[in-house]
């Protein structure tokens, strides 16, 4: 009898142990917030950075004249108090506060401000070209230690939420200058170190594993409330979903539609979603045959299924997409159509334009695990009208490279704008100018469009600009130079003790660890 | 020899599973249950069932047809690939061995700086120089594994090349060419066999892992490692998927592997401790 009490006793001990373990929901690593990521970040230069995984942690490491913040697209003031807008829509002068203080202690003035786009148009890498034909290295002048004023070399609207981009980070000009070698404006120390004045403090920074942000407890805004941010590199995704069951990391980046599907109903994870701005789609290059011929293009448009592929491949993640404007960006209109999936049309199509049996593409993609499943399907549709696909996989810079030479028949490309405005867009996609290297890949000429275009982006009437902009987008409706793919969701799987967090429609990249906290 | 296999079990299920994959290979368009590139997205990721007996992959298709399919793929890399190294690598390895002296020495350092690096990843290099195909998996297979023929040949031809009917061969006055091709290869042949029934089994390991890492079959090719690849990050959701396509190169390489050690054990029984 006595065996059998002392049973019971461990069995209860037993249970009541593996129900306080399964209970446990408190905060693992309080003091940190670990945030994983598959992509490597190749500098935290902001005047060289050009990757959404940079931005990521740049953008709270450096404070910017006006800011994009939380879930919201509208520009915000940041160092930058308050500003006017010349007449002529050429000339913006800046107040800045003056309780901005660089990490070092140095205060941020007028004179950084200068040092700082003046650096980023020199060195002239990536994201500089966002700024040519803008401004140049004449155009900002120093008012006083706290006022700056910038001239456009032309008519601009978009220039004022431009100012939000991670390129236009404002940098300590003593420290930068203290490490120049060469003459390179301090590019090589800036790629692993920091020189901002942002709400937190680059801490450490072991390449492939982890970079560790610490707070900046002398801030001039509203303090971070979490002691450490931690971005850790995990190059599975399965990996990152164990890891964030367990709690071990706060944030997956890189969790798969499938599994966010299971995660959803997991207790102590969140899985949030908001409709986003980044969009995928296919380039037709028109500089080739067949894809010359309009009645080509055109049958592709009608061969693809996309509400099936937005259904299979995206899992209702995205939505159908019908110009470069995705919706929630000024310019997008409605009206424009979607491409309709009628086969019977292809075909007969096809035949009109004198290939009624087919003919063969080349279709290169990028080893992105989307991007060939939607190329994988758009092939075996074109299957049916007897287009004969053969898909080529390429590493990301073979790719790029393969498409900036105009190599391809058809290439799948993403893109989110990187600020509030259409043009970047547009202009990007569009205009004859930017082929190859500029990321138009269909080398689809047109005046009409391209005349549209220069008009646009120097017209300040907004009413002028939406009907000139739906115009453009009709134009590629019916000349098909792409096919509009896709306009994706921004969902992030996180545990519940992670609060305040916010997503943001059009910097997807974006965490806001400044305001993050966890309970 | 059918009663020498008979007697290792081991090697009797390896004939058999080498008997079913080559069925299944030549007969593949009968054995097909759906056509294997078919994308049916409405129907994707059902678990194993009576119409998808390996349930379906993310884009709706058929994992059964698409295995039976990717049987003849591998088949024919591993049949290609030996049918490039063995006679590229005996040729060579001959010739080192009959000649001797300074073109042995060539040939053999020229071997040497082959094997001295990784043969997958000196597979891979070049496999990426030459652009993501199935073809350059194959070239380059083929070129990373004739080495280890012609190492072997040499060896055996070093012993041969002594013996008395080689002298007797040379004394009635026939040509190298006639001695190395009529009299020597043919007598080396057994151990370079061996080595190529178990190589088939590595051959096909190795384009599956190239293809695994994106730089063989291109799709929507059937290839088994790249059937696995595209699943592998869904196996908790879907663990039909990426195990299926597992299995089917993890019985395949076995069935390669059981065959060889088998024959290895009746032709060259010195060799079996």
């Amino acid at each position: 009898m006595k065996k059998f009490y002392l049973i019971t006793i461990v069995l209860m001990i037993t249970v009541f142990l593996s129900i306080t373990v399964l209970a446990e929901t408190d905060v693992k690593n309080p003091d940190k917030f670990i945030f994983a990521t598959n992509e490597d970040i190749p500098t935290l230069d902001p005047a060289v950075s050009y990757e959404n995984t940079g931005f990521r942690v740049m953008y709270v490491m450096y404070d910017r004249l006006l800011t994009y913040e939380g879930s919201s697209t509208e520009i915000k003031s940041m160092l930058a108090t308050n500003w006017e807008i010349s007449d002529d829509q050429k000339t913006y002068t800046f107040h800045l506060r003056k309780d901005a203080y660089f990490h070092d202690g140095t205060k941020v003035t007028a004179d950084a401000v200068k040092y700082s786009f003046n650096r980023m148009l020199s060195i002239g890498k990536g994201p500089s070209g966002l700024f040519s034909g803008i401004i140049d290295g004449n155009s900002i002048e120093v008012i006083d230690d706290y006022t700056v004023r910038f001239k456009l070399l032309t008519v601009y609207p978009p220039f004022i939420t431009m100012l939000g981009l991670n390129c236009a980070s404002i940098v300590n000009p003593e420290l930068v200058r203290a490490h120049e070698v060469d003459g390179d404006f301090g590019e090589a120390w800036l790629t692993e170190n920091e020189a901002g004045s942002g709400s937190y403090i680059f801490d450490s920074w072991k390449r492939g594993d982890s970079l560790i942000m610490k707070v900046n407890d002398s801030y001039w805004g509203e303090k971070a409330k979490i002691e450490k941010a931690v971005i850790r590199f995990i190059a599975e995704s399965s990996t990152q979903r164990m890891m964030l069951e367990k709690g071990e990391i706060d944030m997956a980046e890189a969790i798969t539609r499938e599994a966010r599907e299971e995660l959803r109903n997991t207790e102590g994870i969140e899985v949030a979603e908001v409709p986003g701005m980044a969009i995928h789609y296919v380039a037709l290059n028109s500089s080739k045959s067949p894809l010359d011929n309009l009645q080509v293009r055109k049958a592709i448009s009608h061969a693809v299924d996309f509400d099936a592929i937005i259904e299979g491949v995206y899992l209702n993640h995205s939505i159908r997409l019908n110009s470069p404007i995705p919706k929630g960006l000024f310019g997008h209109d409605e009206d424009v159509p979607y491409f309709k999936y009628d086969l019977k049309e292809a075909k007969a199509m096809l035949a009109d334009a004198g290939y009624p049996d087919g003919f063969d593409l080349e279709f290169i993609v990028a080893d992105f695990d989307t991007w060939t499943k939607v190329a994988t399907v758009i092939q075996y549709q074109l299957s049916t009208i007897g287009i004969d696909v053969k898909i080529s996989k390429y590493a990301w810079p073979t790719y790029l490279e393969k498409i900036m030479n105009g190599d391809h028949d058809l290439c799948m490309m993403g893109w989110s704008p990187d600020f509030a405005d259409p043009d970047q867009n547009m202009y990007t996609f569009l205009h004859s100018d930017n082929f190859g290297s500029g990321w138009n890949f269909t080398f689809y000429e047109n005046e009409t469009i391209n005349k549209k275009l220069e008009q646009a982006r120097k017209t300040t009437d907004k009413k002028v600009r939406e009907k000139l902009y739906s115009e453009i987008s009709m134009i590629a409706y019916e000349e098909v130079p792409y096919l509009w793919v896709s306009q994706n969701n921004v969902s992030s799987a996180y545990r519940s003790w992670v609060k305040a967090y916010e997503l943001n429609p059009m910097i997807y990249w974006y965490v806001p660890f400044n305001k993050i906290y966890k309970k | 020899m059918w009663r020498k296999i008979s007697k290792r079990p081991l090697g009797l299920i390896g004939l058999i599973i080498l008997f079913v994959i080559i069925f299944t290979a030549i007969f593949a368009n009968y054995l097909l249950m759906h056509n294997p590139n078919k994308i049916d997205l409405r129907s994707r990721l059902q678990s194993p069932n009576l119409k998808h007996p390996f349930g379906t992959d993310r884009l709706g298709r058929d994992i059964f047809s698409r295995i039976i399919m990717g049987t003849r793929i591998s088949l024919k890399i591993g049949l290609i690939v030996v049918a490039i190294a063995f006679p590229l690598g005996t040729i060579i390895g001959a010739i080192a061995g009959f000649a001797g002296g300074m073109i042995d020495e060539i040939i053999m350092r020229i071997t040497d700086i082959f094997l001295s690096i990784p043969a997958l990843i000196l597979a891979m290099s070049i496999a990426a120089a030459l652009g993501p195909s199935l073809n350059n998996v194959v070239i380059a297979l083929g070129i990373v594994w004739w080495p280890w023929y012609a190492r072997l040949i040499r060896g055996s031809v070093l012993q041969i090349k002594e013996l008395e009917y080689i002298e007797a061969a040379r004394a009635i006055g026939n040509s190298n060419i006639v001695i190395i091709f009529k009299h020597i290869i043919p007598n080396c042949l057994a151990p370079v066999m061996i080595n190529a029934t178990l190589d088939f089994g590595f051959v096909i390991l190795s384009a599956a892992g190239l293809s695994f890492i994106g730089l063989g079959a291109q799709p929507p090719s059937p290839e088994w490692g790249a059937m696995l690849a595209s699943s592998r990050d869904i196996l908790r959701e879907a663990w039909w998927a990426a195990t299926f396509p597992g299995f089917a190169i993890l019985i395949t390489v076995l069935g390669f592997n059981l065959v060889g050690d088998v024959l290895r054990d009746i032709f060259e029984p010195k060799l079996r401790n």
